[in-house]
């Protein structure tokens, strides 16, 4: 398959420089395990935070920095999609026979945020495994669901940020609001936080499917249900619809750059 | 195979104020207003031709390029090439064209070129074979075979733009597009391009469609132009017919043993004067060298006396001053 061609490419390409590779490899795992650290300490002195457990909030921290580092390790050219515009990258895609959305996908796979990845995967197996209940097949299934509904919605809204630079040209920040900004709140389940606030990224955007609710369902909370809570993720993943479809419109209107 | 008609694109612009408070004003409140980057611009082109597009900075020349290649889509009007529409059938459409741009690489930086002909057969999804040929041939007819293992970024302009050309030919394409092949070539690498454009124009029997601010090109190239300035189509037809009409336009210069100040003389228009070297410029048709030089040699004493016909480049630039662009 074509990614798997460029991923290859993207990785010599990162090779031919081994000690920045290495150096931003190590800065990764270790920002990631700063935070997971602060939460650590947090829980050292409250001990359970709005009914949740130390344990709980690591398996919420984990699925979301795994999320945010698979996309931004794998769809990594839709985050740096406005760089592709200025450099007019963009318009080499136009004049192939394949999809801007394929070609972009391929156009960047940062290897660098491995080490985000790895750190964030163990802690999710570890996490998961001091759980004080048996996993069954249908908790596995739903946490298979959560991280792919995650993947999916980060994947969304990079796309949406996207298309908002063909029109600004400069990449927006306001976009970061919402990928940082969601993965850092999102790291605590979002019952802590005020209800307009959980409101919006249960609505607009639905991070709240992909961990606070379904996770919920695994911890056996009152009240759950197997279409509120268990099934969340699959209704969060539909956000990839719209992403797709303006994605597709707002590159009708690309104006390219330059001569 | 190239038919364009009535093709407008309109690009909005934002009106900036001036000044740190202009711009603050400017994040909340933009006023627009249109820029006709192409204006009813209509023209067609036969297979095996190749065509030079010319027109200053500016003028909407790689524009009309990039709605062609599919990169952008017209305001209005239509184009058809190869009975497709670029903007609408754009991934069918591709797989018949090569686009080369002279002011950035297609291929990728920081690897071997060679990688990125690979990468290229399976984005074109091209059988092995064929494309082995096809790459093997174009080494050859390029001289690729010394820089295929070394990575794009430490080739030299010149080597560069022979490998864009290679990549832009392996899916063999019936149009190629060239956009400003020449740009900050040397001399030796820019006989090498033209020489390669023309030999698969006549072997391979690609249309070419070539943008340029070096006359060199199209004289080497075509004999066919479209001038386009200010977003509108000016002049279709022969180059040859606008370097005849401009060929009576010449530089007399003149170096004389003393200095004489301003010289004032009939039928020749005095243009500048360095020390003792005089120019004089005439577009008299009937202009004799040999009566001039008596007229002058009656009331100055002479050294020497040289005469040059207009060069390209100043006729196009006359051109392009008589079309008011």
């Amino acid at each position: 398959m074509l990614y798997f061609k460029f991923a290859k490419m993207h990785l010599k390409k990162m090779t031919q420089y081994r000690l920045s590779f290495f150096l931003s490899l190590l800065s990764q795992a270790i920002v990631s395990l700063a935070a997971l650290a602060s939460m650590y300490f947090l829980f050292d002195r409250f001990n359970v935070v709005e009914g949740w457990s130390f344990s709980q909030v690591a398996v919420s921290y984990a699925v979301v920095y795994f999320c945010f580092s698979f996309a931004e390790c794998f769809f990594r050219g839709f985050d740096v999609f406005a760089r592709l515009i200025k450099s007019g990258g963009l318009d080499a895609f136009f004049v192939r026979p394949r999809s801007i959305f394929y070609q972009t996908l391929c156009s960047n796979v940062e290897f660098s945020k491995i080490g985000r990845l790895v750190v964030s995967l163990a802690v999710l197996v570890y996490s998961c495994a001091i759980q004080p209940f048996a996993w069954g097949v249908d908790k596995i299934a739903v946490l298979i669901g959560m991280l792919v509904c995650g993947i999916v919605i980060f994947l969304a809204l990079f796309m949406l940020g996207a298309s908002f630079s063909i029109f600004t040209v400069e990449g927006i920040e306001v976009v970061n609001i919402f990928t940082d900004g969601g993965r850092d709140l999102c790291q605590y389940p979002l019952n802590i936080y005020p209800q307009a606030l959980t409101k919006i990224f249960t609505y607009i955007i639905p991070f709240a499917c992909f961990n606070y609710l379904p996770m919920m369902y695994l911890f056996d909370m009152p009240g759950v249900t197997i279409w509120g809570n268990a099934l969340a993720p699959l209704y969060g993943m539909v956000i990839i619809i719209p992403a797709y479809l303006i994605f597709k419109w707002s590159l009708k209107k690309y104006n390219s750059t330059g001569t | 195979m190239i038919e364009i008609k009535n093709l407008t694109k309109t690009f909005k612009v934002a009106e900036k104020d001036k000044g740190f408070w202009g711009s603050v004003k400017g994040l909340f409140k933009r006023r627009y207003h249109e820029k006709r980057a192409l204006d009813d611009v209509s023209f067609s082109i036969d297979e095996g031709e190749i065509v030079g597009y010319l027109g200053p900075n500016g003028a909407g020349k790689s524009t009309t390029i990039k709605i062609m290649c599919g990169i952008l889509t017209p305001s209005s009007g239509d184009c058809k090439i190869n009975g497709f529409t670029p903007w609408k059938d754009r991934e069918k459409y591709v797989k018949d064209i090569g686009v080369v741009f002279g002011q950035r690489s297609q291929l990728w930086w920081d690897v071997p070129v060679i990688d990125s002909f690979h990468l290229l057969k399976d984005i074109y999804k091209l059988p092995k074979e064929e494309f082995e040929t096809q790459l093997n041939l174009l080494v050859e007819k390029l001289d690729l075979k010394p820089l295929l293992h070394v990575p794009l970024r430490q080739l030299s302009l010149g080597q560069k733009m022979k490998c864009e050309l290679a990549g832009s030919l392996l899916h063999k394409p019936k149009i190629l597009f060239l956009d400003e092949p020449t740009i900050g070539l040397d001399a030796i690498s820019k006989l090498k391009v033209r020489e390669f454009v023309k030999t698969i124009n006549k072997e391979m029997g690609i249309t070419v469609i070539l943008t340029t601010h070096d006359m060199n090109d199209i004289e080497a190239l075509t004999n066919r132009i479209i001038i386009i300035g200010k977003g509108k189509l000016l002049y279709d037809g022969s180059f040859d017919q606008i370097k005849y009409k401009y060929s009576n336009i010449r530089t007399i210069e003149i170096e004389m043993e003393e200095d004489y100040g301003d010289i004032e003389i009939e039928g020749c228009e005095f243009v500048s004067k360095i020390d003792k070297k005089y120019t004089f410029k005439t577009a008299d048709k009937h202009f004799k060298l040999t009566s001039f030089v008596e007229k002058l040699s009656k009331k100055y004493k002479m050294y020497d006396v040289n005469i040059d016909p207009i060069n390209l480049e100043e006729v196009i630039s006359k051109l392009y001053e008589e079309l008011g662009i």
